[in-house]
């Protein structure tokens, strides 16, 4: 667990099940604190995982930082027959998704269960 | 000792022998852990010193029997004891008169009228007002728990964690949790104390406020008293306090009154909420009198109190403005404090959630655009965001030192052939979130407006 809230950032918890990785974000996913998330990112696509969800349910803020770390792994994931997908956004966070069409790209879900069965 | 008769005025604040703080942030943080380790060794003494005085009676039954001689030792001893303890409040006495806060000439647009009291034993009451970056303002007051050099020692290292945490932080919340983490790791298990920050920002005249389990301070406006009072536990016992901040529009000629609890003293009923409530009333029916004649009254109110009496008014004399503004270096860690200087006005005047997750949104792509691509991460070069705010509307101009660009020439980042670039997301969040926009014509400054929710509603 990694816990940048404290300076505006997120925490992440991260979770193995079989070939994808739940990440479990609270706090905030914007300039602060984007430096600790590409890491965590990077790390878990460098270890050969690129079935990534985002459970976002604690997240109450992203800007346009938090969406390119996001794209970035999008882009590593689905050139590796993998995917990126959103899960439980809390409704601000959710306009932010679908205002930038990435919604589009990125699917978004009530539960982590039915990001996994999606297919 | 010859000053502990009577109230005590303080205008000695400005003796210019008083101790002031430094103001670089790694030598506040030697004289705090300095501070920590003379405490550690304080207490250890007070406790070597109560364990002998325990002991001591165990030692006197075998002693009545014996020889006079015996005797005599054993009083020379507690003699030693008592007179060891005696240098020990006079140390505290001065630790505690040392660290009094020398009121900075800047602050002319505020009145303050100090008033101290000592008590028969040294307490760990302190207040302190502290100049912040872009004119904002510190009050401080706050109360440690037990008496004698313990909590004076604790008083000092409170008051250090204060200043340190408070020179690069506007928001009252994160620099009362940040001391609480701070007072968590120095302070021996049992010490903790009660404290109220307030942050005042001089030209808009918002109050931030947090208060972790103080007695409460009160705004008195008109005849009226407000309470300030928070959620929130006292500082230094627990990991998670759960501070809560909220916040107010002052406005010229409000008074600000802040006290520690030896006050309610004089309006002693069942409990302390009932206290308030008649130290409230006396606020209300007495408002009206000069600020200090106000404290004075209040301090010789009270009966020789048992612990120290702390009383800090301040009546602002400043003109609300309706505008200001912040420079910074072109670091995206300085987001933070421009943010911290310009939500809570909004969140105050009631924009709501939504209105505030807008600005807060484009004020970060906007500021972030001026450091990464307009300054191009030169932190020489600075960032200059000017904040005005009315009844109708808030408008946000951020301006950089750079090239300039022209916003017609950013592709549009949600046509879906520019999906996954990321350039251009920034300013089209901007434009979707906020209710105009519109540049200047080196494409150096961008300014962006929103209108209050209520007027928005009748547009």
């Amino acid at each position: 667990m990694r816990d940048d809230t404290a300076t505006g950032g997120a925490a992440i918890e991260k979770e193995f099940r079989d070939d994808v990785c739940v990440l479990r974000l609270s706090g905030q996913m914007r300039e602060m604190g984007a430096d600790a998330l590409r890491e965590e990112l990077d790390q878990v696509l460098e270890g050969g995982t690129f079935k990534l969800v985002f459970d976002m349910g604690e997240v109450d803020f992203i800007s346009s930082t938090g969406l390119g770390q996001m794209m970035r792994a999008y882009r590593t994931a689905t050139g590796n027959d993998g995917f990126v997908r959103v899960v439980n956004p809390q409704p601000l966070v959710e306009e932010v998704f679908r205002f930038t069409k990435l919604h589009t790209l990125i699917g978004i879900f009530d539960t982590v269960e039915e990001a996994l069965a999606a297919d | 000792m010859k000053d502990m008769g009577g109230a005590e005025k303080l205008p000695e604040l400005q003796d210019p022998d008083g101790e002031s703080l430094p103001s670089d942030p790694a030598e506040l943080r030697r004289r705090l852990l300095e501070l920590t380790r003379q405490l550690r060794r304080a207490q250890a003494r007070i406790q070597a010193l109560e364990t002998g005085i325990k002991e001591s009676p165990a030692s006197v039954t075998p002693l009545a029997r014996g020889s006079d001689n015996e005797m005599r030792l054993l009083s020379e001893q507690l003699e030693r004891q008592a007179m060891l303890l005696e240098r020990d409040e006079q140390v505290a006495r001065e630790l505690q008169r040392s660290l009094r806060p020398v009121i900075d000439e800047q602050l002319e647009g505020i009145r303050f009228a100090l008033q101290t009291r000592p008590g028969t034993r040294v307490g760990g009451d302190f207040y302190d007002i502290i100049n912040l970056s872009d004119n904002f303002v510190a009050f401080l007051i706050a109360d440690v728990s037990g008496y004698g050099l313990p909590a004076a020692v604790i008083m000092a290292t409170g008051r250090l964690a204060f200043r340190t945490y408070a020179a690069n932080e506007l928001r009252p919340r994160t620099i009362m949790e940040n001391v609480n983490r701070a007072m968590l790791r120095s302070t021996l298990a049992g010490h903790y104390m009660t404290a109220f920050l307030g942050v005042l920002d001089t030209e808009l005249l918002t109050l931030q406020y947090v208060n972790a389990s103080h007695c409460c301070p009160f705004v008195v406006r008109d005849g009226e008293a407000v309470p300030l009072d928070t959620e929130g536990l006292f500082v230094g016992m627990f990991e998670d306090p759960q501070y809560e901040e909220k916040g107010m529009q002052l406005e010229q000629h409000d008074r600000l009154f802040l006290y520690t609890d030896g006050v309610l003293s004089s309006f002693s009923a069942a409990d302390r909420r009932e206290s308030e409530k008649r130290l409230e009333k006396h606020l209300m029916e007495n408002g009206h009198l000069p600020i200090e004649s106000l404290v004075e009254q209040l301090a010789g109110m009270m009966e020789e109190p048992e612990d120290d009496v702390a009383l800090l008014g301040a009546e602002i004399l400043l003109e609300k403005a309706q505008r200001k503004t912040i420079v910074i270096s072109s670091l995206p860690s300085e987001l933070p404090h421009v943010e911290s200087a310009i939500l809570p006005v909004l969140e105050n005047k009631g924009y709501g959630e939504r209105n505030i997750f807008a600005v807060k949104l484009a004020l970060e792509e906007a500021v972030i655009n001026a450091i990464k691509h307009g300054n191009e991460l030169d932190d020489t070069k600075k960032v200059a965001v000017s904040f005005f705010v009315d009844d109708d509307r808030a408008m946000i101009s951020v301006g950089d030192e750079g090239e300039g660009f022209d916003p017609d020439e950013v592709p549009d980042p949600t046509a879906e052939e520019n999906l996954l670039a990321s350039s251009g997301r920034g300013l089209a969040l901007i434009r979707a979130y906020m209710d105009e926009i519109r540049f200047n014509e080196d494409g150096t400054e961008i300014t962006m407006i929103k209108h209050a929710p209520w007027a928005a509603a009748s547009r």
